[in-house]
């Protein structure tokens, strides 16, 4: 599809170069000591992108270029899930009452995940030629069920218990579980129905990751909701002292 | 076929879900400028009395067992309406604590610290409250003491009433 062409091209180019970006922006506030692991994905998808374009311009064989894109994906997939465990012992860690809750809660999600991803897979069956390409599919789909379910989880408990995260950490998740969700739906048709890929799908893909780049970006620049940053109060405001010590001193 | 229409199904609930949240977390700017508006209100005094248990076993001993059943009934689910608005207001305090935990003064971070420690603490005893109340609620007799709920929140009081004195609650520790 020639005119579909320079669309891919700057869907596959484009959220890399954001994501240099969204390097600047951490190392500018030194976040890449709170989240080695988010710091580290964004790096492995520059590379990636980097070298599978060249190899792409270099018209390198079929072969390698499968091969350089299978460890690529199995690189970031295995990324992905360690930044959800950065997510949640950033969450779970801020709180001295939920410490001990953090590392619980994700085994127990991701054992459970994983029983259902692993029975999603069994339920699947390889519809074209390409044996690789469908377990690839299938591999993908087992990683999103777990992305998505490890996401959903920590939302609605945080959402749940009320809890706020910071801008970015919420960036960070909340990028991450578009670009899962619509990975999952991509993987489950692929895996089913197209194993040989859809090119429509996968522009489909490419442009929730790229969505997902600037939902990180948008929230590592937002201002955090402070109330202080609303009003200003003087030093010595009486009045206030006044009125809250007979708070204090009432029956 | 099925597995398909159910992954697919989940992945656009998520992403409903995730949207909605972020749609939510946008408004916190606006909830943050009025956070009093929304807490409910609690008769600490006339909670106490409601679980106090010697009030219960003075109806007891002084009304017939049907009528003291229906009464009983009758406070617990007025005992639920007390402790589901305390875990309400824990969450606006956490809320609260949490946007103060931010402060560059070392003071008020320390003290919201301690309100979003105590809020998490009285939600999550609140939670198990309501657990105990709606299983004496279905089978009467099991006795549980609530009276850390009242505790709780008494104490949350105090640190809300602390943190007021340096920070802008905007009419919270009034509306507590």
């Amino acid at each position: 599809m020639p005119i579909l062409l320079p669309f891919r091209n700057y869907l596959w180019l484009a959220p890399a170069v954001l994501q240099i970006g969204v390097l600047g922006l951490m190392a500018g506030r030194k976040l890449y000591r709170r989240f080695p692991f988010f710091t580290l994905y964004n790096i492995e998808s520059v590379l990636g992108v980097a070298v599978l374009f060249s190899m792409y311009l270099a018209h390198v064989s079929g072969r390698i270029w499968a091969r350089t894109y299978f460890l690529d994906t199995a690189l970031y997939t295995a990324l992905r899930l360690a930044v959800l465990y950065e997510i949640y012992a950033h969450v779970f860690d801020n709180y001295a009452a939920l410490k001990r809750l953090g590392k619980p809660i994700f085994r127990g999600a991701l054992l459970l995940l994983l029983a259902i991803a692993l029975v999603a897979a069994t339920q699947t069956h390889q519809r074209g030629p390409d044996f690789a390409m469908y377990a690839l599919h299938v591999l993908e789909q087992t990683a999103s069920v777990l992305q998505v379910g490890l996401l959903l989880v920590l939302f609605l408990f945080s959402a749940y218990i009320g809890l706020s995260w910071r801008n970015y950490v919420f960036g960070m998740a909340l990028g991450l579980g578009i670009y899962a969700s619509v990975k999952l739906a991509a993987a489950a048709l692929q895996a089913s129905f197209v194993a040989s890929g859809n090119q429509y799908i996968n522009l489909v893909v490419m442009g929730s990751f790229h969505f997902a780049v600037l939902v990180w970006l948008f929230y590592l620049l937002a201002p955090e909701p402070v109330l202080n940053r609303a009003i200003g109060i003087p030093d010595h405001n009486l009045e206030l002292w006044n009125k809250e010590l007979q708070r204090l001193s009432r029956p | 076929m099925i597995t398909t229409i159910i992954l697919v199904s989940a992945a656009l609930v998520t992403l409903l879900v995730l949207l909605r949240l972020a749609q939510k977390r946008a408004l916190a700017f606006r909830w943050l400028q009025a956070p009093a508006t929304y807490l409910r209100s609690v008769d600490l005094e006339a909670f106490r009395n409601l679980i106090d248990p010697s009030e219960e076993q003075f109806l007891r001993a002084h009304l017939p067992p049907a009528e003291f059943r229906r009464i009983q009934r009758q406070r617990l689910r007025a005992t639920v309406q007390y402790v589901s608005a305390v875990a309400h207001n824990a969450k606006v305090l956490l809320r609260l604590g949490q946007a103060a935990r931010l402060s560059s003064d070392p003071s008020i971070a320390a003290a919201a610290e301690n309100l979003v420690e105590t809020a998490l603490q009285l939600r999550f005893t609140a939670f198990r409250s309501l657990a105990l109340l709606y299983w004496r609620i279905i089978l009467p007799g099991r006795h549980a003491s609530l009276a850390p709920v009242a505790e709780g929140y008494e104490q949350i009081t105090g640190q809300v009433v602390m943190l007021g004195l340096r920070y802008p609650l905007r009419g919270v520790s009034e509306g507590l």
